[in-house]
């Protein structure tokens, strides 16, 4: 089930917040952990399975890393490590190793036929996160099946992010306190969340998805352009829009969730943009792989190198491609760039650093976008050699206003004038009311409303 | 307890929207066929394990969800027009041109067409019979003062000369342009506004090509005047998509040809038009009861003049015996012309005609044989391939 839909809004958040309301509060994390099994299986039946293993698997390692703390442990979390990567891999990465060895060797080796099971990026590295921690000391040992359950599938962030790792919320597992003010204020982040990506990612998609059709070779230049600028704004309205749904009902379960986006379009550098965009998870990439391998307090050589892995990691976390692999190297080289004095630079000249990070950012999107090296090779040199026509003019009368609100919106203007109107109820009330509906309107004759996560 | 809720008046009203909304799902009678869409609507379906195994409960379940969503008609109709306050001329694939003229977008060809195209070729070879093609095309090629600026769409007559290129060395294959004789009215009022049909006048432009090349003696479209029709207030499947606001609706004419007979599939009916769809909102459907697998029209009587001289009904030389159409839509309102140069029309619409053509040409040997799609059909329609099989 997605959040995006009528089915959630109009059948899963009634019937499921009003039980989770009523119910007293030790029976709240059955409830939650039955609630998100619905939600999770509702589309993906046959992967509830997985899920429930990577649960029952992780529960007993932690239980096991607390029997035999300082004695085997480690080993343990080995294990526990191996098995969870070891699922992500198989269940993720295997067709794409076996298309590589065949086109290497020439072997044909048959393809496994497995789809991707929704969300395993996501709730691998989480309860990767619980186990890691455990083992450091950092969080102790839920002895709770129903609690780290609970915890790992959480309808709200289980299948698109943001990644909560369990130190986050292991207090409130244990014992919540819902207010009215959580409940209204949570309401009001989903609407706003659903509102930027239904209204605006799903609309400025619409331009990305007809350039699909159009077909690259017959894109002119500035029709190119306008395509990029919209990739771009979609997958920060998409995702960000996913991220504030899922922080507003966590919100409205009882849950603090971390902020995922901060307006990463108003970075003056690369290194600035990865602080802002998806932010836990280069957190998570920090904190479990870039840190373990010495961060940066080793030798310059072995820091390259520790880079050079995080940003492998990063791309390839994104999808099984090796478009994914080129987008993550591609921000490894800028970000190293800008490490040896090109930062400087864009520090004393900030309009020429905003327009190098734009187009930066928005380069890697189209690196991110089109996963055939061909075409990605062929809307590359459209941007630059496509010339000129007309039908632009259909484009810009079709979706100008959408781009433009996108554009102001990610200026951080848009949080701004919320900021101002907040406290105000009888502004503020009326148009969130406003959106809501509109929110309802768009869904209920909507052609186009993409899940953008199916590949992570 | 209340005084403290009322202080949180958004989750208070949210709430209470969500849960009404919930409620008339349940408890609503559902909808179940939507007049503007001209189409049935997914009711709730019944739960069973294997359904809920495979997971076509859950897809069954969201379409219910989706279709039967209360108030959908003017949520709809909402967001139109906020597309609309956007300044697009675009919904739902329906671009708004001057004048309140609609037109489909075609931004590309569907592979399909490609089949299509060999599905027709192959036909043509397989026969030895003389075959008429003509494929009609759709209002934004010929309504061109309509279009607004920096209309993106393909063009369709250069496929449209693909096909006619790759049967003109065919012997017995007669190809007809429609371009010039639609676009010599294109000032009239040919095409509508808000349905993807032609008008009655249109048809009868596209039947005087047809004459023309077929060596038929047209009808004279004034003689017909005093038995014309009209039915107003149509908003036909453009609009039903497009649902923006300042659309005037369409007027429906139609000539009130008499025949013989007409036998609708299993029907029989005195008429060829059925006046009862005309109170509906598909009021197009009013044109041969609308599309039929099989279709046959028996000609009124020829008349025989003073001298004795037989002809068609309006004294003209004496009719052809037989014709068969291949057909869409767009000649449902064509096909009373042609009842004026034919003793007996015989009219296939492919998607309900799963029989083998070559049985019916068989049973018609001495037919003249007319494909008539419009290009739309031609580009999508996924039944030619029943020409040959």
């Amino acid at each position: 089930m997605v959040f995006s839909s009528l089915l959630f809004l109009f059948w899963f958040i009634p019937i499921f917040f009003i039980v989770y309301y009523l119910v007293p509060g030790k029976i709240k994390n059955p409830v939650l952990f039955l609630g998100s099994i619905i939600f999770y299986g509702w589309g993906e039946p046959k992967y509830l399975i997985l899920l429930l293993v990577s649960i029952t698997v992780n529960w007993l390692a932690g239980i096991l890393i607390g029997r035999f703390r300082g004695r085997a442990d480690k080993a343990v979390l080995i294990c526990a490590i191996v098995f969870d990567i070891g699922m992500l891999f198989f269940f993720k990465y295997i067709n794409f190793f076996i298309e590589n060895i065949n086109a290497v060797s020439g072997a044909s080796i048959g393809k496994v036929n497995i789809t991707l099971p929704l969300g395993i990026s996501f709730y691998t590295f989480q309860i990767m996160s619980y186990v890691i921690d455990l083992y450091r000391g950092k969080v102790e040992v839920e002895k709770s099946f129903i609690n780290l359950g609970t915890y790992l599938c959480m309808f709200p962030q289980l299948i698109a992010g943001p990644i909560v790792v369990y130190s986050n919320v292991s207090q409130g597992l244990k014992e919540r306190h819902i207010g009215l003010p959580d409940v209204e204020e949570g309401l009001k982040i989903f609407t706003l969340g659903l509102a930027s990506k239904v209204l605006i990612a799903n609309n400025a998609g619409a331009l990305w998805k007809e350039l699909e059709e159009i077909g690259y070779a017959n894109l002119s230049s500035p029709l190119a352009w306008l395509g990029m600028l919209a990739y771009t704004l979609q997958i920060y309205f998409d995702f960000n829009g996913y991220s504030m749904m899922a922080i507003g009902l966590g919100r409205m379960l009882g849950f603090e969730f971390p902020k995922n986006f901060n307006l990463p379009y108003t970075s003056l550098s690369i290194t600035e943009y990865w602080r802002r965009w998806h932010m836990t998870l280069s957190g998570w990439f920090r904190d479990y792989l870039y840190i373990p391998l010495g961060g940066n307090r080793v030798g310059k050589g072995r820091m390259v190198f520790n880079l050079f892995v995080v940003w492998f990691a990063t791309g390839f976390w994104h999808g099984a491609d090796w478009n994914f692999i080129l987008w993550g190297l591609y921000f490894f080289v800028l970000l190293m760039i800008e490490r040896s004095g090109f930062k400087g630079f864009l520090l004393r000249h900030k309009a020429a650093a905003r327009v190098y990070s734009l187009l930066a950012i928005g380069f890697g999107w189209m690196l991110f976008a089109i996963s055939d090296l061909k075409q990605l090779g062929l809307y590359l040199s459209r941007l630059f050699t496509g010339g000129m026509s007309s039908e632009v003019l259909f484009y810009i009368r079709n979706y100008g206003f959408i781009l433009i609100l996108g554009c102001i919106l990610s200026s951080g203007i848009g949080n701004k004038i919320y900021a101002g109107i907040k406290d105000k109820a009888a502004v503020c009330i009326p148009l969130l009311i406003a959106i809501f509906i509109l929110c309802v309107a768009y869904l209920a004759d909507a052609s186009f409303n993409p899940f953008l996560y199916f590949r992570f | 307890m209340i005084r403290q809720l009322l202080q949180y008046k958004f989750t208070l009203i949210i709430s209470a929207l969500i849960l009404a909304i919930c409620v008339a799902y349940v408890f609503r009678s559902e909808s179940v066929f939507s007049e503007s869409e001209n189409r049935y609507l997914a009711g709730r379906p019944g739960m069973t394990l294997s359904g809920l195994a495979d997971g076509s409960f859950m897809e069954a379940f969201e379409l219910y969800v989706k279709e039967q969503l209360p108030a959908r008609d003017g949520l709809i109709r909402l967001k139109a027009l906020a597309e609309q306050a956007q300044l697009k001329n675009e919904n739902n694939g329906i671009i708004r041109g001057r004048d309140g003229y609609l037109f489909e977008k075609l931004i590309r060809t569907n592979s399909q067409l490609d089949r299509n195209e060999a599905a027709i070729v192959r036909f043509v070879k397989d026969t030895d019979r003389e075959v008429n093609i003509c494929i009609i095309p759709n209002s934004f090629e010929i309504m061109t003062d309509k279009l607004p600026k920096a209309f993106p769409n393909i063009s369709e007559e250069e496929r449209i000369s693909d096909l006619y290129d790759k049967l003109s060395g065919m012997k017995n294959v007669h190809t007809i342009n429609m371009y010039d004789g639609l676009k010599a009215h294109k000032d009239e009022y040919i095409y509508y506004r808000t349905d993807h049909h032609w008008t009655t006048f249109g048809a009868y432009y596209g039947y005087l090509r047809l004459c023309d090349e077929m060596g038929l003696e047209p009808v004279d479209i004034g003689s017909l005047e005093s038995i014309k029709k009209e039915a107003d207030g149509f908003f036909g499947t453009f609009y039903s998509k497009y649902r923006g606001a300042g659309i005037k609706p369409d007027i429906l004419t139609y000539y009130d040809i008499a025949v013989k007979g007409y036998r609708a599939g299993a029907q029989v009916h005195d008429s060829i038009y059925d006046t009862a769809k005309l109170d509906t909102y598909d009021k197009y459907a009013m044109f041969m009861y609308g599309n039929e697998g099989l279709s046959l029209v028996d000609s009124a009587d020829d008349i025989t003049d003073a001298a004795g001289n037989k002809g068609g009904i309006y004294g003209k030389t004496p009719r052809r015996k037989e014709l068969v159409v291949f057909k869409d839509s767009y000649a449902n309102c064509l096909i009373p012309y042609l009842t004026y140069d034919y003793d007996r029309l015989i009219v296939v619409d492919l998607r309900y005609y799963p029989d083998p053509v070559s049985g019916l040409l068989k049973e018609h040997p001495d037919a003249d044989i007319l494909l008539i799609y419009n290009f739309m059909h031609y580009n999508e329609d996924n039944h030619f391939y029943r020409l040959t099989s």
